[in-house]
């Protein structure tokens, strides 16, 4: 059977916008993420997948709820407390212009978070180490020596890899790590992530907003819709025919920018704002299937099949004639 | 760095303020004459008569001399109060920039009542409290100095505390105290520099202003803002007098302002180069 | 007989300057048009590229981010420019419309009826751009005044360039506001741009666009900021008012896909030079050029899952890096050859479309 290395019970987390207002950035979420797989979390703007993976990697804390690592509560900790596991969960993030800062040489940050959490290396070690790091993520170990400035989107995007693996985590958050990229390069990275997955056992979790992406890299995916798991399930099923109204739109419009798929657009209106979510199913109002229930109750997750849930009160739903 | 050069301002303030600082090293190697004898016979010499390069005062005293010592005290001064000032201010800043809340917004108040007060009249008020004296000028300077380090390291500090690689630096478990010293300052560290050299200029500027009104450095030891308030009393007599410390404190001001504003100016237009 | 044809076909009298500025023009693009699709291949051209070069000085020498560029746009024909970042898509997109950088150096000509556009001033810019030539740029919020409400935005827009009282201009700005989708036009027109959505935002800046009925109109990665179920909505919109309006549309994108169902022509460009060039659904289906093939090849799908993806390797060259001449590609091209770094690739025209390499047809087709 499968091990839990994270779970996610109940977490919510509010903001406050400009006006003061409670924004819900994630409601009730619930999710486990197993040793060993890529989970792919997929969504648009403003859908809370960020704030769930700075949630994981404890950027923000949550405002209810519970996440936990290897059965151990990781969110309840004082700061000093979590320092342990900082090893193991690390982060990549998106812009690889600004998470790098750009005042340091590579080499000085590699060695950085070696400095922090391995006392027992020495200067030497801790050199050859980030030498070897880079050589890993293909680049040469020259680039050491140089700044943040002298390198290109997709090389700075290797060495922000470089600086989650180098304390040798085994979960990794990518937030976003290939969407600034151009396609050519995209590949590039989306291959390191997958042969590195591999060599260094990791577990990983993949936000984007790119299903395409996504459902490459993934082997179960969760889909985000105003802060919500709208459905969650191993990827070959649900690319075989998503329950979820919203699931199936973002397969269409992410078929259509890789050239095939529908002309016509899916959904029409906007997203909600999340200051003002409506009630019953989040997606009710762009739903085209939306019932007096949708309304007025909303939906929660349900099994379909083994590893496979989504949050609708009519899955798999056609149009109606 | 060179994209600094680039600038016009920058050069001609970094060439202004080179003459200075070479005056400044002339003097610690070699002063004409005396500082303080009197030479009754040679005074009111014109610059260039009998040897003194810049002529004489009222007491026959060598102007070149006084002024080189001047400059030595205005540096002095300048310096110490933009160092001392940077430093704390900019540990106070950054500190509560960094982590904002209660104390932060505490802290504001104070810096904002500061800013609301004259700075001048608060050095008056801590000389007339304290007695002049160099020591007492620099403290009443460093205290005028401090509010323009706190909110310039505290904005940066807001600024990038929500940046990415601040982000990434914690999750990789960097503390508070090295994410700020070691990653937000180096990257606010032009706009602190240049804050510093404006410093510096405005306690040269106060410095002047306090000795002129006989407030700041205690005579007999020279310092130009005292030599040109001597030196009022004879300026049909001896207009040289009036202009040299004039011209110097002139150029020091300016040279430091200059450098100042074309920092500034550089990373306002954006990093490029 | 094709110039015949183009001539009759034409229905204003910009075309029939802009042919006689160019002799021998049309028979150019029914070179290029080969079988099929003959109606809008016999269209007159809006705007014409020849030769456009634009490049930037360093150090006392050019680099050029745009080179010996031919482009044509059709009169309501969409277009699409296609390529990464770095590749100059959005240096020539600002060229058309006259806001390229004021340090670039420009060669070549960009013809507008029949007029090269390069040398006009800034007069005669202001009384053409937003007129007869419009944007659509990427982010909506930074092209939008923050602080006039949307409806006004519109409505000067109108006034700078039509002779209509502001009652008229106000009637015209809501009914171009109700024909881009927006809701509730006459709250919406006074509401500011932050109040929008990024929907509603860049459907604002359609309206805007759209409002003095350009011949033209350039639209620079228009649904990039957008999330993918509003993308489609957008390039929805574009292809109604482009069928509507009659206004050709340059299509600026990253993303071939995306432009499928809208455009007909579409330009590959890759380091500053177009590679190939052709009919959209015959460019997606069957890429020729190494580059575009490996785009194609690069792209992550459900499908693909566990297979490693090809990536192109290395990365587009700098301004400075990039070879004077021969082949800008060749440094990343599995299929190079010793002649690509030596001489520039010849133009080579397969069924209608142009792939500029240095293979031969059988190479490039895949055919025997």
């Amino acid at each position: 059977m499968k091990k839990e290395l994270i779970r996610i019970e109940h977490v919510t987390k509010d903001f406050r916008d400009s006006n003061r207002r409670r924004v819900r950035a994630v409601d009730d979420l619930s999710l486990s993420i197993y040793e060993g797989e890529t989970f792919g979390l997929v969504g648009e703007s403003g859908c809370g997948k960020s704030t769930t993976g700075n949630l994981l990697v404890r950027l923000l804390k949550a405002n209810q709820g519970k996440i936990f690592y290897k059965g151990t509560e990781i969110s309840g900790i004082s700061e000093r407390e979590f320092a342990k596991y900082r090893r193991e969960i690390q982060m990549v993030f998106q812009d690889p212009y600004g998470s790098i800062n750009p005042r340091k040489k590579i080499g000085w940050l590699l060695e950085e978070p070696l400095k922090i959490h391995r006392k027992d290396l020495s200067a030497e070690e801790r050199r050859r180490m980030a030498e070897r790091m880079l050589e890993v993520v293909g680049l040469d170990k020259s680039f050491g020596r140089r700044y943040p400035k002298a390198l290109s989107g997709g090389q700075r995007q290797r060495v922000s890899i470089a600086l989650a693996l180098i304390l040798n985590p085994s979960f990794v958050v990518a937030d976003e790590p290939v969407s600034a990229l151009d396609v050519s390069i995209q590949a590039q990275i989306l291959n390191l992530l997958a042969s590195l997955k591999k060599e260094f056992s990791l577990t990983l979790l993949f936000i984007s907003h790119d299903l395409n992406v996504v459902s490459y890299l993934s082997d179960r995916i969760g889909i985000m819709y105003l802060g919500n798991l709208v459905e969650v399930g191993r990827v070959e099923l649900i690319e075989r025919g998503a329950a979820h109204p919203y699931t199936r739109a973002l397969f269409s419009a992410s078929e259509r920018e890789s050239g095939r798929g529908p002309d016509e657009p899916v959904l029409t209106g906007d997203v909600p704002s999340p200051s003002d979510p409506p009630a019953g199913c989040p997606f009710h109002t762009r739903c085209p299937y939306c019932q007096e229930v949708c309304r007025r109750e909303k939906p929660v997750l349900r099994e379909i099949e083994e590893g496979w849930s989504a949050a609708c009160h009519f899955p798999f739903s056609v149009e109606l004639p | 760095m060179k994209r600094y050069f680039r600038d016009i301002s920058f050069c001609v303030g970094l060439a202004l303020a080179g003459c200075m600082i070479s005056i400044l090293f002339l003097s610690f190697f070699w002063l004409p004459y005396d500082t303080n004898a009197m030479d009754m016979i040679h005074k009111f010499n014109k610059p260039g008569a009998a040897g003194h390069l810049l002529g004489t005062d009222q007491f026959g005293r060598d102007i070149a001399r006084r002024l080189m010592k001047g400059v030595q005290v205005s540096f002095l001064i300048g310096v110490i109060t933009a160092v001392s000032g940077g430093t704390i201010g900019t540990i106070i800043g950054s500190v509560s920039g960094y982590f904002g809340g209660r104390t932060d917004e505490i802290l504001m108040k104070f810096i904002d009542a500061q800013m609301a007060f004259p700075g001048v009249l608060l050095a008056l008020m801590l000389i007339a409290v304290f007695g002049n004296g160099i020591g007492n000028t620099i403290l009443a300077l460093t205290i005028m100095s401090l509010p323009k380090f706190v909110r310039i390291s505290r904005s940066g500090c807001m600024k990038l505390r929500d940046a990415e690689f601040v982000h990434a630096a914690r999750v990789r478990g960097a503390s508070a105290a090295r994410i700020i010293f070691i990653h937000i300052l180096p990257n606010i560290m032009p706009e602190i520099l240049a804050t510093a050299s404006l410093a510096f200029a405005g306690a040269v500027m106060a410095e002047a202003g306090l000795s002129y009104l006989g407030l700041g450095i205690t005579p007999p030891d020279p310092s130009l803002g005292q030599m040109l308030s001597e030196a009022q009393g004879y300026v049909l007599k001896a207009p040289w007098y009036v202009l040299l410390p004039a011209a110097v404190i002139t150029l020091l001001v300016m040279g430091f302002n200059m450098i100042g504003d074309g920092i500034q100016q550089v990373d306002s237009r954006g990093d490029v180069g | 007989m094709a110039e015949e044809k183009a001539v009759a076909g034409m229905s204003g009298k910009n075309g029939e300057k802009a042919m006689a500025g160019q002799p021998g023009n049309a028979a150019e693009y029914s070179g290029i048009s080969g079988d099929g699709q003959a109606a809008n291949e016999k269209r007159p051209a809006v705007v014409k590229l020849r030769n456009f070069t634009l490049s930037f000085p360093m150090d006392g020498k050019l680099y050029p981010a745009v080179k010996h560029l031919d482009l044509e746009i059709r009169e309501g024909e969409m277009a699409a420019l296609i390529g990464e970042s770095g590749c100059g898509k959005s240096m020539t997109a600002l060229s058309v419309i006259g806001l390229q950088p004021e340090t670039a150096v420009i060669d070549g000509e960009i013809l507008y009826d029949g007029r090269n556009i390069l040398d006009f001033s800034e007069k005669e810019w202001s009384e053409l751009r937003g007129k007869s030539i419009s944007m659509v740029f990427q982010e909506p919020m930074t092209a939008l005044n923050p602080l006039i409400r949307v409806g006004r935005q519109i409505e000067e827009n109108i006034l700078e360039h039509q002779k209509v009282s502001k009652r008229e201009a106000r009637e015209k700005a809501w009914a171009m506001m109700r024909q881009v989708g927006l809701p509730d036009v006459e709250a919406l027109s006074r509401a500011y741009p932050h109040q929008l959505s990024g929907g509603q935002r860049q459907r604002i800046m359609i309206a805007m666009a759209f409002i003095n009925n350009p011949a033209l109109l350039i639209a620079d990665e228009p649904t990039t900021a957008l999330d993918v179920t509003i993308q489609a909505q957008i390039m929805q919109l574009m292809k109604k008012l482009n069928r509507e309006l009659k206004t050709a549309v340059l299509l600026i994108s990253h993303n071939l896909g995306l432009v499928r169902s809208l455009c007909s022509y579409v330009y590959i460009m890759y380091a500053g030079s177009v590679v190939e060039e052709g009919k959209v659904e015959e460019i997606l289906t069957r890429p020729m050029h190494p580059y575009t093939r490996g785009l194609a090849a690069a792209i992550p799908a459900a499908g693909k899952r566990g297979r490693a993806l090809e990536p192109i390797p290395g990365t587009v060259p700098d301004l400075d890096a990039r070879p004077e001449k021969g082949c800008v590609f060749c440094g990343r091209c599995a299929r190079s050859m010793e002649i690509c770094s030596r001489e520039d690739p010849p133009c080579v025209s397969i069924e209608g479309r142009k792939v500029f390499c240095h293979l031969s047809e059988a190479e490039l087709t895949g055919k025997p």
